[in-house]
């Protein structure tokens, strides 16, 4: 008799059917809310699983999840299927690096082994596909559960994590120093929080999984403090975010704390001082896309900025199969050595319409990244280019000439002149005049100059060495 | 050894009564079926066939003429069960790739009510219909095998019955889901480019609320 599930496990089986089907080989779990509704389940085990991961990368914290159970899906023979084992049926279902799509996957099982091929009753194959899911599903919830408890290992190598060994030497060199908060500072895509988390989990040690708040908004402020302070016995359940940040402030100055925690994209040095005391005993890893003027006595700062090329390359590797060296350096040129770009571009080159040819997608890419990116994932993107637009439309609000610095640091992109830049941007739009004006009034460039601290502190610019910084997906 | 002689002697015990409805089933083996007839049913033996057998245009292992709507699916139900129970079991043909027992019965039950459709679509599709809205998984993945063989006929209806059983409420261990979407991938197999597309979009899609199957496609129920 064949072995029974759960209904908790047959239902969880039926929706990673459902879920597989949007997400595999796309780039990031469907959360558009015609499929809410079906992937309610998993989605909780994989944020219970890898809370912060999954918030940056939901189908990477999914292949995660597949890599931590798969040694609990039966390795014997498929109870239908002599030959073919629940295992292997799952790595070839649910193989998240195969560009083809679920369907075709499914398709091509259904054939191999069914009546299409002449080897198997066809029921026997549907049969096998439903328990190896069940299988699948029971271990997951067994993860959750394990996850719940605080019982999972480590994961920064499980995490496709690409070293970046400069950086790497920066934080073991500021940890020796004796510094207690070290903060990473980078652009948007810059990969801060996978190597926070990996630092992290360094100096975490093999204990359980590395506590990480995330402060992205008060919600997930508010759930993140709970499930760090649940987990070193501070009941805290009635209590509101701030309350809560109070405690786990208290915690931190303790003994009784974690060795290690993760803040991960704290806004403000205002929201920091709640979060953080001045000498904390646990120590502390920041990420954040501005640049903190962190005051405390024993705190240093990391600038995280794009990949160098190898460490790009060996991240294009990662993500897309079979390409040679060469490729992978022209692919992570393309992408401008960005790991968030590197991600989710990989993800739009192995899918339709491109399907892993590099040249139409290279080509498409030099005549409009923004566009070629910006056309895959769905409406809770957390991609690279709906991160800019995030941060646009919230510019919006600010004064109307903060938006139009921006657009004159775009506009140098093109003409490589912000003095033709600005006759085109700003003196057109002032008094109503259309006459370009060889220089610029002295309150405009006042105004022009408070602006670009604006987008400084937005890290969309950086007008330094050089001039201006900028990353061409805002374009 | 003549057919018949080699039938005689399964009947002695040598081989089950598996054996036999298997070869039914593959309907190569008329002369055995004659003879099982003959010998395990004397009243069969009258030198003058009834109206009834000469009446269907070829001789079947179930008569659905002779059944009601109930009987039919009684049968479906229990061939379900039997194929789930059955499933794994040692071959029962000599055969590793003969589908179980009961999944062999259910797919010439399925193949009996796909010819029924066919023949009656009224009255077949009314039952399909049936099968389709129960919350009976064994109902769901026979209504769902026929859909593969009514789409030589009806593709239209073909198509929304596999669309509706894959998409229907889950229900706790069965496999409809699955079935009817193999159905959709025999589609797949012969359809246009546009049609490919429109499948592939429908199979793993979401019933809107109060969605039925009636024979004329998945419609809304008004209350």
């Amino acid at each position: 008799m064949p072995e029974r599930f759960t209904p908790a496990e047959r239902a969880l089986a039926e929706e990673l059917d459902h879920v597989v089907q949007h997400m595999v080989p796309k780039g990031v779990i469907s959360t558009a809310s015609s499929e809410k509704q079906d992937i309610t389940r998993l989605l909780e085990i994989l944020k219970e699983v890898e809370r912060s991961y999954f918030t940056n990368n939901a189908t990477a914290a999914f292949r995660l999840a597949l890599e931590q159970v798969d040694t609990d899906i039966p390795e014997q023979p498929a109870l239908y299927l002599p030959g073919i084992t629940t295992r292997s049926l799952m790595s070839r279902l649910f193989n998240l690096n195969d560009s083809r799509t679920y369907s075709e996957r499914h398709a091509e099982i259904r054939k191999e082994l069914g009546r299409g091929g002449g080897q198997a009753d066809p029921k026997a194959v549907q049969r096998s596909i439903s328990d190896m899911r069940c299988y699948l599903a029971r271990a997951l919830l067994k993860l959750e559960a394990k996850a719940k408890e605080g019982g999972l290992p480590p994961l920064p190598e499980a995490l496709d994590y690409v070293p970046r060994p400069a950086l790497e030497t920066q934080f073991t060199e500021a940890i020796k120093k004796g510094n207690r908060i070290i903060a990473l500072h980078g652009d948007a895509g810059t990969g801060k929080t996978t190597l926070a988390r990996f630092l992290a989990g360094t100096l975490f040690g093999s204990t359980g999984r590395v506590p990480t708040v995330l402060a992205q908004t008060e919600e997930s402020l508010h759930d993140s403090l709970g499930e760090v302070l649940g987990r070193y016995g501070r009941e805290v359940s009635t209590l509101g975010w701030r309350d809560r940040a109070r405690e786990f402030r208290t915690l931190l100055a303790s003994d009784k704390g974690p060795p290690v925690v993760v803040l991960d994209n704290i806004d403000t040095q205002a929201q920091l001082d709640v979060l953080v005391p001045a000498t904390p005993q646990s120590r502390v890893v920041v990420t954040s896309r501005k640049r903190l003027k962190v005051k405390y006595p024993h705190a240093a700062a990391i600038e995280v900025a794009n990949m160098e090329i190898e460490e790009a390359a060996k991240m294009c590797g990662l993500h897309v199969t079979g390409l040679v060296e060469e490729d992978q350096h022209r692919l992570a040129r393309a992408l401008d050595c960005r790991p968030l770009a590197l991600e989710h571009g990989s993800a739009c080159l192995r899918n339709a319409p491109y399907n892993s040819d590099l040249d139409a997608f290279i080509d498409a890419l030099e005549r409009n990244t923004a566009a070629v990116l910006e056309s895959y994932g769905d409406d809770e993107d957390v991609t690279l280019v709906a991160i800019y637009d995030l941060i646009i439309r919230q510019l919006a609000k600010k004064p109307a000439y903060v938006l139009r610095a921006l657009d004159i640091t775009i506009l140098i992109f093109a003409t490589k002149s912000l003095v033709e830049s600005m006759r085109l941007v700003w003196n057109s739009s002032r008094n109503g005049t259309t006459e370009p004006r060889s220089g610029l009034y002295p309150e405009d460039e006042a105004l022009f100059l408070k602006a670009l601290r604006i987008l400084e502190d937005w890290s969309l610019v950086r007008p330094h060495t050089p001039f201006f910084a900028m990353h061409e997906l805002t374009q | 050894m003549s057919a018949g002689q080699a039938a005689g002697q399964n009947l002695s015990g040598d081989i089950s009564w598996r054996h036999q409805y298997a070869r039914l089933i593959e309907g190569r083996e008329f002369a055995l079926i004659d003879h099982v007839m003959h010998e395990t049913s004397p009243e069969l033996n009258s030198p003058t066939p009834s109206p009834e057998t000469d009446s269907l245009p070829e001789r079947q292992l179930f008569n659905l003429d002779a059944m009601t709507d109930s009987e039919i699916t009684v049968l479906a139900e229990a061939l379900g069960r039997e194929g789930e129970r059955s499933c794994g079991e040692p071959p029962y043909w000599g055969d590793d790739n003969r589908p179980s027992l009961g999944d062999d019965l259910q797919f010439a039950l399925s193949a009996e009510v796909a010819r029924l459709t066919e023949r009656e679509p009224e009255r077949g599709k009314a039952l399909l219909c049936e099968w389709a809205n129960c919350d009976s998984g064994y109902r769901r993945i026979a209504a769902a095998d026929c859909a593969i063989r009514i789409a030589d006929f009806d593709y239209a209806f073909a198509k929304n019955l596999a669309i509706y059983i894959a998409n229907a409420p889950f229900l706790s261990g069965t496999i409809d889901h699955e079935t009817a979407r193999d159905a959709i991938n025999t589609f797949i197999e012969t359809a246009d480019a546009e049609e490919v597309a429109d499948l592939e979009a429908r199979r793993w899609s979401q019933l809107p609320d109060g969605a039925r199957l009636t024979p004329h496609g998945i419609e809304i129920e008004s209350d």
